[in-house]
């Protein structure tokens, strides 16, 4: 057994780790804790710029995130936009240029179908013809000008020839829209 | 020499005797306490050493809600517990008794228990299961109240209360009538 001065040597220097020990803990986890708050500080930067990049359109009333014209691709071919990132909630117009200008307001599948279309197709600044056209259809991503009988969409970009298939689509869309409205 | 609370608080007030005395005042006590758990009384005196450094290094964390001697001996149990799982860990093989640890243990015990005059009853608790003997010991030898001894031992009063009783139905037993009157 110890004698009684070196049992208090030994309390005096283990006293004297156990404080270093509980110091270094000390600084260690105030160390933690700033690298925690910087790291939940830059977390929040970044989620708050992203949500001012992707802010909603507030004229527009849509809710859900939008993509830039930029980063879109020509790879969504399955018609639905998902790709593009809108979907349902995005409000198509359609205004007859040639009946007193009635309009159309239509949402859900076939405002995702005409958007999509109308967005994706070939617009040439050489083909413009001089030919008036008979609908201003109003999409999340632009304005498009549209002749069924002379085949074509035209917008600020230029003029797109419409296939009979594309043609055909357009038609029913319209006419439903149309039909929606009367009813 | 006071008692434990009355040189604490002149160790608080910066008295550099002050925690002498309390280590001159406790520690054989708690090396004693510690063996009931370790029946190694050099592991025993270190962790009385280790729990004295920790006393030293956190002067102000007693707050005088229990006894000094209470707050030692819970500082004192938890270390020779942390000990014992420790050690079955890395498993060490348990020392073997020599006739110097047993001259250690024995002129210990005669510090503390003779001066107690319970010498009987020190012999008597080594026939008693190990999972009574720290209870007796608290009881018998250091004069602790059962709310006391419970607060050390983290247990309720009444297993306290159980566990002194079924020691001395065992005493009784083994010892005759003279056991029960030891206790």
């Amino acid at each position: 057994m110890k004698s009684f001065e070196e049992r208090k040597m030994l309390i005096y220097e283990r006293s004297e780790e156990i404080k270093k020990k509980q110091k270094l803990k000390r600084n260690s986890a105030v160390s933690l804790i700033c690298i925690s708050v910087v790291c939940i500080s830059i977390a929040v930067i970044t989620r708050f710029s992203n949500n001012v990049n992707n802010a909603p359109d507030k004229q527009s009333g849509h809710t859900e995130e939008s993509v830039t014209l930029g980063s879109l691709t020509a790879d969504d071919t399955d018609g639905t936009g998902e790709n593009y990132g809108y979907c349902g909630n995005t409000m198509t117009t359609v205004t007859s240029l040639f009946n007193e200008g009635e309009e159309y307001s239509f949402m859900g599948g076939d405002s995702i179908t005409i958007t999509d279309m109308l967005l994706r197709l070939d617009y040439k600044k050489e083909d413009i013809c001089r030919c008036a056209g008979h609908y201003l259809i109003e999409t999340e991503f632009g304005k498009y000008y549209v002749n069924l009988n002379e085949a074509y969409a035209r917008n600020s970009q230029g003029q797109a020839t419409l296939n009979s298939e594309q043609i055909k689509i357009i038609g029913d869309i319209i006419e439903r829209a149309r039909n929606s409205k009367g009813e | 020499m006071g008692n434990g609370e009355s040189s604490y608080r002149r160790f608080l007030n910066n008295e550099q005797d002050a925690f002498d005395e309390i280590v001159e005042l406790y520690f054989d006590n708690l090396v004693l306490f510690l063996n009931r758990y370790l029946n190694d009384i050099y592991a025993a005196e270190d962790i009385a050493i280790d729990s004295f450094a920790y006393v030293l290094a956190n002067k102000y964390k007693y707050n005088f809600k229990v006894s000094f001697k209470t707050y030692l001996f819970m500082i004192g149990k938890s270390r020779a517990l942390n000990y014992i799982k420790h050690k079955k860990r890395i498993n060490i093989t348990s020392y073997e008794e020599n006739e110097n640890t047993l001259c250690d243990l024995r002129s210990l015990e005669e510090t503390v228990i003779d001066k107690q005059e319970k010498e009987l009853l020190y012999k008597a608790l080594e026939n008693l299961p190990d999972s009574m003997k720290p209870v007796l010991h608290l009881v018998y030898f250091e004069n602790m109240t059962y709310a006391q001894a419970a607060k050390v031992l983290g247990k309720k009063e009444k297993q306290i209360d159980n566990l002194i009783y079924r020691a001395k139905t065992i005493l009784r037993e083994k010892l005759g009538k003279e056991g029960e009157m030891l206790l």
